[in-house]
Formats: C-alpha cells, structure tokens, sequence
C-alpha cells in the first residue's frame, strides 16, 4: 500500500477557531450587521475585525497544514504552521477510534475522528474528515468483520440508565427544566406536599424534591441514550453507537481491553442481573477511569459475543476460597450486629430524652439500621461466593461498599496487590486482600487464607514473600 | 534487596510533627486567646502529638520495610493494620525522587513511584539508598 494522504475537511477552520468565537468572531459579526444596517461603525470594533480576520486566516492555513498519511504500517498525523509537528503511531498501537457526526457534521458531509494512541496522557488526536476519508481511515486501521449486535431489553436499559445517572449530573442538565416545569404545572417547591413528613427543616423537604427531580432528568436522558445505544462485537473490534440527533460511534481493538469487571448490587441480586464494564487501555479509558461499554447481562453469564476473543476470562489456575468455619462468619455478623443493637439502643434512648423530635430520631435511626443489615447482606452473599485465582489470567470475586465485584484481568494489568491483616486475622491466620488493576478497578476479597495467598503470590510473580 | 527506613528519617519526622504541633498550638492561642478551654485543647493536641510522635511514628517506621525484587517493588508497613503491598514493575511507569530543605540537609530523599494509575510514596531514605534503588530500575533489573 503506498502512502495515502488525507487532508483535513474545510470545516475543521471552524473548530480551531471556536475557542476565539465569543470573544473575536461574533462581536464582529455584530458591528457588521450593525454597520449594514444603521450605516455608523464603533471605533473599537475595527480593532476587533481585523484580529478576527486574521484569526481566520491563521486557522485556515493551520486547517491547510493539518493532515494524516496512512501507510502500511503507521498513521502520521501532521499539523502545525510555525512549529510542525508530527505523531506517527503504529497501528498496532492504536486503541480505538471515535467517528461523531453532529447536525453541522450532516450539513457539510463531515465527521469528527478522535484517535486513541496506546497512552494514558497526550494520546487522542482530534481531525474533522470527509465521510469517505474517515471510511478510508476507518478501514486502514480496523479489519472488515462480521459483527454480532448485543441486545438488552428496554427493562436492562431501564437499569443500565439508573446506573448511570446522578442526581448531579440531573442538575446541571435540568435545573433550569425542573424549574419552568414547575411554574408551568403552577406549583412551588413550596408546595410539594406528597412528603408529608413534617419533621425535617422545610429545607431539607425541598432539598429531597429538587435532588429527586433532578435525578429523574439524568434517568430520562440516560434513558433516552440507552435507547439510543447500540453494542456491535466482531471477533476483534467491539463498537458502541449512540446518540439521538448527533451520533458518536467508538470502535476499541479488543486487544487493548484493560479490565472486565462485573458488578452487582443487592437488588441487582434479586433480579439475577449484573453490570459488565469493560475498561480499555490508554486515553479511550482514561476519562475519569469510567468504562468504555457497560452492559447489562444475566448472573453468571459471560456475553459470549463480547468475552470471545478475550482470551483472560477463562482463570487459568485453581482459585483460594475465604475459610470456612464458624468462627468466620460469626466475626462477619458480629461487628454488623453490634452497630445494629447500638442503633436500636441509641434510638430508644435518644428518644426517650427528646421525645419532641421523635419522629425525626426514629426515621435516622430506622435508616441506618436498614444500611447496616443490607451492609450485613452483602458481606454474608460476599463471604458465600468470593474467591481469587491468581496466574496469568488474574480473577477475583469480591466487594466493595454494598456492590459484589467480580475482576478478570491479566496478570500483567495488576497495578498493585494489598495484603491487609487486621488484629483478629493473626488469630484466625486469615488476611484481606485488595487488587487495583491499571484501569483502577478495585475489588477487596476477604477472610482469605494468608498462607495459601501468599503462595499464589509468590507462585505468580516467582517471589519468596514470607508469611 | 531489602531497605529499612534509617534513624535520621525519624528524627527528622519527630521534628516536622514537633512543629506541627508547636504552630497548631500557637496560632490557635493567638487566634482565641488565653483561656482554660483553650489551653485545655492545646494540652489535648500536644498530647495527641507527643503520642503520635515518641510512640506511633517510631513503631510505624521500625515495620516499614521496602523489599526490591526482580519482577515486584514490594512494601511492607502498618502497625495495627498490616499491610503488605506488591507493585509488579512492568506497571511502573515513571519514579521521582524528591527532598524538602531540612531533608537536604540530613541526605536523605523521597521516592515517589507512579503505577499506571497509583502513586506510592517511600518516605525518606538516604541518597546512598535511593541511588542504589533507582540504579536497579535503570539497570532494568525489576522488569
């Protein structure tokens, strides 16, 4: 294949001068408007017109100078007007790519391509191309596949989505929404009664309202973009397509995937549902170490189409087990059961000392006691089914706060292992242990033989650790 | 090979927490004045620092140990809880090593080892020490 030169699409002058829009271009494009309209010119604006010219020439000719060349075996991407520079990746170290296409995009037949070098920082290069060229690029970098869609029902996306929103997130979305579409429903925050628990401060009432809407706004737009998500596996790509009116698609080398974590919570448990998060190497995983796919997928079933080619879900060597006997799991219930006894205690007799904020004290108290027995839960399920398997193919089975982890990985993805021993656990020889990997997937499994881990220690990593 | 934390490190993080401590306590006279509640969360927060630093420190720095393997950078610390903590080298993305004035003064310097995406820091070591770990990482011996 000889080198193939791509040059960047016209409109990408747009997106280097985007930065300058509203200090420089519009106010110009104002006094213009101005001008042809009411014929009179503000001094201060010449100044404006001409740095705004010049910006767009500066960005058309650094628009001019950006471009890729795909040869056999590298991508180099060029850019630059005073200072060139030059990045060439060889494909084998490229991650995935992101093609978005926004309404702009569809006006002027051009896409957004995002290249994911190997590395964790200054490894994402952004280029505006023409639909064929970023089909041309698409194809030099990913093989033509096959590809198999994954399908969740609406009630999994439903799930998906309440996982991923936060009533944070609702608020910055939705605060202006939540508001209007209370003056349109003619009613205040005030006048929020269906919390008819008036012991709270009027305060904290309207606190809950606002974080509860908000909420519902991320779960809605999530909702919307789970709807909207498509998952497509092939025997080496994965891909992931979303978006509603602009749409992002991110194809990832299933090569470079980091981590695969599943993780359920106590009413996930119930349903018999867990999380799939498959975490990715380099900047396409790196952006706050969220995971580049999530899904939603039956207890104990790997998605085939997905886990295929990911050679590290299968353990290689024989996992170690907590140690089973009663003086473990009574040690597990004892500290919960202690806080519970302490709470009802408590509750009765702070109740008893100000009995005019009873209902007040009871809810406090109800409430922890509820997070104290579904902590208790989720160490006894924790206890049942956790295990880690160390050796090439790393696997662990534990917890962290009320969600049961499960954590495939390679051995060489282990970023550190942390053997923790408390007090009690010389007696019982028993040790907790906690694994990050590279993506900082953490996953803490407990009441562990530390005899038989630190022999899986040493075994994997060819190490004399002593007890 | 097998580094253990030197006397001067103690020494040297007695000193910070002395002051610490000495600036806590005076500033905080100074800001509320002369009082009995005052003087009494003074004596609390120098005891709490005599405790931290004549007691915890010392058997906190005496269990310190940082083993360097061929393959692993191992540390082993904690006096309640102890903790073994095993970093493989291939995950070892860059090293630092860092010194404040005083501990310029007394030789010694800070290693900060950057994991893909964890930080550990060693506490202070002496130069001799440092070099020789650091020569391990160059010489590509933990890889």
């Amino acid at each position: 294949m000889n080198n193939t030169v791509i040059k960047a699409h016209p409109i990408m002058t747009l997106n280097i001068i985007k930065f300058y829009l509203f200090v420089l271009i519009i106010p110009v494009v104002r006094i213009i408007i101005l001008h042809l309209r009411l014929e009179k010119t503000d001094k201060t604006y010449i100044l404006e017109t001409i740095i705004g010219i010049l910006i767009f020439l500066f960005a058309t000719i650094a628009r001019k100078n950006i471009f890729i060349v795909l040869s056999n075996e590298f991508i180099s991407i060029n850019k630059g007007i005073l200072i060139r520079s030059r990045a060439v990746i060889n494909k084998r170290n490229i991650s995935g790519l992101c093609i978005k296409k926004t309404i702009f995009d569809k006006i002027f037949k051009s896409v957004g391509c995002e290249i994911y070098a190997e590395t964790e920082r200054n490894g994402k290069f952004f280029i505006k191309l023409s639909e064929n060229d970023a089909k041309r690029l698409y194809k030099s970098v990913f093989k033509e596949e096959n590809t198999t869609e994954l399908k969740n029902s609406s009630g999994e996306k439903a799930l998906l989505a309440a996982r991923l929103s936060s009533s944070l997130a609702g608020l910055a979305i939705g605060i202006a929404t939540i508001n209007k579409t209370s003056d349109l429903l003619g009613i205040t925050i005030k006048d929020v009664s269906f919390i008819k628990i008036n012991v709270f401060p009027k305060i904290i009432n309207y606190i809950t309202v606002i974080l509860f809407a908000a909420y519902f706004v991320s779960f809605a737009v999530n909702f919307v973009i789970c709807l909207n998500t498509r998952f497509e596996s092939s025997k080496q790509n994965l891909k992931i397509k979303f978006g509603f009116l602009s749409k992002k698609n991110t194809i990832l080398k299933k090569k470079k995937i980091n981590n695969v974590c599943f993780e359920q919570n106590i009413f996930m448990a119930i349903i018999k549902k867990q999380f799939i998060c498959v975490f990715a190497m380099g900047e396409i995983g790196s952006k706050g170490n969220k995971p580049v796919l999530t899904g939603v997928v039956r207890q104990g079933e790997q998605h085939e189409s997905i886990t295929k080619e990911i050679s590290f879900l299968k353990p290689t060597e024989k996992c170690i087990y907590p140690s089973k006997n009663k003086t473990i799991f009574k040690r597990i219930t004892f500290f919960q059961k202690t806080i519970a006894f302490s709470v009802i205690l408590a509750t009765i007799g702070v109740s008893a000392s100000f009995s005019r904020f009873i209902e007040i004290i009871l809810i406090f108290g109800a409430t922890i006691l509820v997070l104290d027995l579904c902590y208790m839960a989720a160490r006894v399920l924790e206890y049942k089914r956790a295990k880690v398997c160390f050796g090439d193919h790393f696997y662990a089975l534990g917890a962290v706060g009320l969600k049961t982890k499960e954590l495939y990985c390679k051995k060489s993805k282990i970023g550190t292992i942390k053997i923790i021993e408390l007090p009690k656990d010389k007696k019982l020889k028993t040790c907790k242990i906690k694994v990050i990997s590279s993506s900082n997937t953490a996953v803490i499994v407990r009441h562990l033989d530390k005899k038989a881990v630190i022999k899986g220690i040493n075994e994997s990593f060819y190490l004399n650790l002593v007890e | 090979m097998t580094f253990i934390l030197p006397q001067k490190t103690l020494l040297l993080w007695q000193i910070r927490i002395v002051f610490a401590i000495v600036f806590v306590c005076v500033s905080f006279l100074l800001v509320a004045g002369f009082s009995k509640t005052v003087l009494f969360l003074c004596l609390i927060i120098f005891i709490i620092g005599f405790i931290v630093s004549f007691i915890y420190v010392p058997i906190y720095f005496k269990n310190y140990e940082l083993i360097v393997e061929k393959n692993c950078i191992i540390i082993k610390k904690g006096l309640f809880f102890k903790a073994t903590i095993i970093m493989p080298c291939y995950n070892l993305v860059f090293y630092q090593t860092f010194a404040t004035p005083l501990a310029n003064m007394m030789n010694m310097k800070i290693i900060m080892l950057k994991a893909t995406k964890k930080c550990i820091f060693i506490p202070e070591l002496k130069n001799a020490d440092v070099e020789s770990i650091l020569k391990t990482f160059r010489m590509k011996k933990c890889e």
